[in-house]
């Protein structure tokens, strides 16, 4: 490039948008209004509940581990103590009742017995009938293995003296 | 011996320790609750944090060896508390901690805890979108006008570090104030 020329190029080639100038004071001050709006604030904008800062201390203390005895504290809002003290409870209740609840054979008493025919309304027939097809045999019978003596046999058989009709 | 150095004796003392315990709290709560605020948004989550962080000062009070000054500790302590609670939120809601703050942020107009006005939302907005270290570095500054002396020794970085790191949150914030 020569010399001349270059002193010959007094504008540099660059364009702006149209009305550039006039709207760019505008822009300027709604920005600089934004800013100082913003970066003057030095507020956050939140607020807290009432009294927030009185009931504050109050529950922080009432959280505090107890030092007294030296015993360390696991907190009670700690989902995994509480799952893990519920699966030892649930495992003791289970140990308890699988080694508490061994059923007793229920003991029946004559009078159960009885009126237990009485009100199945069962003939001596049915009855007899009954025994036949079980083929029940001495120690399965524990009813009169246990409860029946010859004594008390005897005793029943004299207070009762409609079994004649039990017995047709 | 001065009244920090004095408060610490009683803090570490059994017989005292309730008593200077209740003193720290009038102290600091307020000053550790906005810290907190201002990092966690809600209020109930702040409330949550602050007491966190009490109960963690207590418990570690013996341990306090006096290398920092006590409300350098009591910072730090909270503002771990506060990220340590971002990132569990952000991780149970499987998402990441930046995607749990704009969604947190996003909720603050509804907020009966929030009485800004249009800007200072649009401020909380801008601060969301800044890196943790950078919105912890704006608001230190920003809001509660710390010192970078004391804000390197709550963050324990180097002073040069925090201006670069404000000087780019300022940046960062103007850029989304002008084209939002």
């Amino acid at each position: 490039m020569k010399k001349e020329d270059l002193n010959n190029i007094k504008k540099p080639g660059f364009k702006i948008p149209e009305g550039y100038f006039r709207t760019f004071e505008e822009q300027l001050n709604e920005r600089i209004k934004l800013e100082d709006a913003v970066f003057n604030t030095k507020q956050t904008g939140f607020s807290v509940p009432e009294n927030y800062f009185n009931s504050v201390e109050d529950n922080i203390i009432s959280h505090l581990p107890k030092t007294k005895n030296n015993v360390s504290v696991i907190s009670i809002n700690s989902r995994r103590s509480l799952y893990y003290i519920s699966g030892i409870a649930a495992s003791l209740l289970l140990l308890f009742a699988i080694f508490t609840n061994k059923e007793e054979p229920l003991e029946l008493s004559v009078d159960m017995v009885e009126s237990y025919f009485e009100s199945q309304d069962i003939n001596s027939y049915e009855l007899a009938e009954l025994l036949v097809d079980i083929e029940l045999i001495d120690d399965d019978f524990t009813i009169t293995k246990n409860t029946y003596d010859e004594v008390n046999l005897e005793t029943y058989l004299l207070d009762n003296a409609d079994l004649d009709a039990f017995l047709e | 011996m001065t009244n920090e150095t004095e408060l610490i004796t009683r803090l570490q003392e059994k017989p005292t320790k309730e008593s200077a315990f209740r003193d720290l709290l009038k102290l600091y709560k307020e000053r550790l609750y906005w810290h907190i605020r201002k990092m966690v948004i809600s209020h109930d989550d702040a409330d949550d944090v602050l007491q966190n962080t009490f109960i963690k000062v207590y418990k570690n009070i013996d341990n306090f060896k006096g290398d920092s000054q006590l409300y350098s500790w009591l910072y730090r302590i909270a503002t771990n508390e506060a990220i340590t609670f971002i990132n569990k939120n952000a991780k149970r809601k499987q998402v990441s901690s930046e995607e749990y703050q704009n969604t947190i942020i996003n909720q603050l107009e509804a907020d009966v805890y929030f009485e800004g006005d249009a800007i200072q939302l649009k401020l909380q907005k801008a601060i969301a979108t800044l890196p943790q270290k950078q919105q912890l570095v704006f608001n230190m500054k920003y809001f509660d006008d710390l010192k970078y002396k004391d804000m390197a020794d709550i963050l324990e970085t180097s002073e040069g570090a925090l201006k670069a790191s404000y000087h780019i949150a300022v940046k960062k914030i103007e850029h989304f104030l002008t084209s939002n």
